[in-house]
């Protein structure tokens, strides 16, 4: 294989970057795509978590069914707030189709029973297949259960004993985290997954187009006869494809801190969170590693397909290396994750994102890291030269 | 000058050129003739240095193509046909462009070269507009200068007009007397014997990879005592498909 020439390379990563942002397919798969899956994503979690599990009292509908005349119970759940739908003609079947959430019974001599200091009993009729409903249960069972605390208390205070007795141990919980910390537990969880799927994927759109579709155009055979030699204009395609794999990784880092200021929930949790230079710094390292890891892989792959579509299919299960060891890391605590872990490809990148989400700055990890990286960058490297090498790959038919 | 010396490419078990062996005088258009897969695409494409010769060698301008690969890249210029292989987004002067500059042509020279032959082959209209938008005939235009850009001496043509119409097939035919008059030594490779016969000084036969015969179009006809190309090239690769 003939010589590196910089000029050559620096002249078939410009053009590659010119014509993939001439394309406005790529404007929205590595830069669109990555800024606004973050932000839809915590929308629709948030969104759909409130709408199901943080309905709100006044917002709940029920019916009573009062088979006496229990005004002080009734009373009581009005001054809780809890919408009570009344004069319905079969709550029942209302209940059924969902117009209410739950059936409150009460028997005739409920309150009677309460006042002469006997216990009473009370049903509930929900719709369990329904989320809304079973949540409206357990409402109403904290309702009633607050009513009885208070039925207690006033029994006990009545004999002179003080209602402190029932609460032999009073449990308290002290959080030691910092907003920070918390806040970077969060983000230690679900950042280092989405940051390598998008360094990993950013670079397939381009890396398919760049070989397999050069091929499948024709223009691969003409550039090939120029004076620039496989290996320069095989850098020259690296390199751009490892540029768009990093824009969409920056572009999705960008996306989680624009969610982050723009949704009022995550906004507390973002309040205290702040990541220093050097871990921004490590972090932009490591992405990097990474991107020029898969941009390697991806090109090689993309050199030794016969068309675009079989350059997609290479390339596509590439996006599983990533998935699966963020997922295998994703669940571990920095402490936990194995040293060894720093020096696999991607697993090394998982660890580093979650340890500098969590404010550690291991050195020793970094250097693992960085070390075991250089080499996987340099074998994919080679891997991808020798593609552009072999006569048998780029003339494939 | 081309000097072609038993250039031989296996792949794998096949052999796709064998033993081939010819001559090309300088401002001289030899034909390679030969039916589909007999071995000319491979032939060119080691000549432009694109695939590596298993065996054999040819000097190119007294450059040896094993020895010096680089210097022959810049001495030859190669057009395919069917499909132009352009890059669609870009426009026909990014495109040629390109090429130039990885020919290390020095980009304002380069610019001002393109100005002169868009005028020289009626471009200027569409020189500046994105390839993707352009009719067949005008991006085989751009295709063309694209091959002649860094002025190789040495011009190969591997059917060039394969899949254009009438109008283009003509335009390609006067670029490639345009070559010869401007004294470039060119390889032109096709199967279609009229072409060849309009064109050509001399012809090759090839089949299987292997010359079978070659001389002039006169030469050849008086030898096998007729007037018609596609009857002695029919008698030719039949006699060889017999054997």
């Amino acid at each position: 294989m003939r010589k590196l020439k910089f000029k050559h390379v620096y002249i078939v990563l410009k053009k590659e970057l010119k014509d993939i942002f001439r394309d406005k397919k790529t404007w929205i798969v590595t830069i669109l795509l990555p800024a606004l899956f973050i932000p839809i994503m915590m929308y629709i979690v948030i969104g759909g978590a409130e709408s199901i599990s943080e309905q709100k009292i006044s917002e709940t509908k029920i019916a009573i069914i009062d088979e006496g005349n229990n005004a002080k119970f009734i009373n009581y759940l009005k001054s809780t707030g809890i919408s009570i739908v009344t004069g319905l003609q079969n709550p029942k079947e209302s209940l059924e189709k969902g117009d209410i959430r739950a059936i409150v019974v009460i028997p005739s001599d409920f309150d009677k029973n309460i006042e002469e200091g006997k216990n009473a009993d009370l049903t509930i009729q929900v719709d369990m297949s329904n989320m809304k409903s079973s949540n409206a249960e357990n409402m109403i069972r904290g309702l009633i259960k607050e009513y009885a605390n208070n039925i207690v208390k006033e029994r006990l205070i009545a004999k002179g004993i003080d209602p402190k007795i029932l609460d032999p141990i009073e449990v308290k919980t002290e959080n030691i985290a910092s907003q920070s910390k918390m806040a970077g537990s969060f983000l230690a969880f679900i950042v280092p997954m989405l940051l390598t799927l998008w360094t990993a994927t950013g670079g397939m759109g381009a890396a398919v187009d760049l070989a397999a579709g050069e091929k499948e155009r024709g223009t691969l055979e003409p550039l090939l006869t120029t004076s620039a030699s496989r290996l320069s204009i095989m850098a020259g395609k690296y390199l751009a494809v490892t540029t768009m794999a990093l824009i969409s990784a920056i572009a999705s880092l960008l996306g989680l801190f624009a969610s982050f200021s723009l949704n009022k929930d995550m906004a507390s949790l973002n309040a205290d969170f702040r990541l220093s230079t050097t871990a921004i710094v490590v972090m932009f390292v490591a992405a990097f590693f990474t991107a020029s890891i898969f941009a390697a892989l991806e090109l090689a792959l993309s050199a030794y397909a016969k068309s675009f579509k079989e350059g997609q299919t290479y390339i596509s299960p590439l996006m599983f290396i990533a998935i699966i060891p963020a997922y295998l890391v994703m669940y571990k605590m920095p402490n936990e994750i194995p040293i060894s872990y720093f020096a696999i490809p991607v697993f090394g990148t998982i660890s580093i994102f979650k340890e500098l989400l969590y404010g550690i700055i291991n050195m020793t990890h970094i250097g693992i890291f960085v070390f075991s990286s250089i080499v996987y960058v340099a074998i994919s490297i080679y891997i991808a030269a020798l593609m552009f090498k072999q006569e048998w790959a780029l003339f494939r038919v | 000058m081309v000097e072609v010396i038993g250039l031989t490419k296996v792949f794998k078990n096949i052999k796709a050129v064998d033993n081939l062996s010819f001559k090309v005088e300088e401002g001289e258009i030899y034909g390679l003739l030969g039916e589909n897969g007999a071995g000319k695409t491979t032939t060119l494409r080691m000549l432009a240095t694109m695939l590596k010769p298993t065996s054999g060698t040819a000097i190119i301008n007294r450059k040896d193509l094993i020895k010096k690969p680089e210097e022959i890249r810049k001495e030859v210029g190669i057009l395919f046909g069917g499909e132009s292989g352009l890059y669609d987004r870009l426009t026909a002067r990014e495109n040629i462009l390109y090429f130039a500059e990885l020919h290390d042509m020095d980009k304002e020279e380069a610019d001002k070269k393109i100005d002169i032959l868009a005028r020289k082959f009626d471009m200027t209209e569409f020189i500046d507009r994105p390839a993707g938008k352009l009719s067949k005939g005008m991006k085989q235009k751009v295709a063309i200068l694209r091959s002649i850009i860094h002025d190789p001496k040495v011009m190969l043509f591997d059917e060039p007009t394969s899949g254009l119409d009438v109008g283009s097939v003509r335009e390609v035919h006067d670029f490639i007397r345009f070559c010869k008059e401007e004294g470039k030594t060119i390889i032109f490779s096709s199967h279609s014997m009229s072409e060849v016969e309009k064109l050509c000084d001399k012809i090759g036969i090839i089949h299987k990879g292997k010359l079978i015969e070659e001389g002039t179009i006169k030469d050849l006809k008086e030898k096998y005592k007729t007037d018609n190309l596609e009857e002695l090239f029919m008698e030719l690769v039949g006699e060889k498909i017999e054997v």
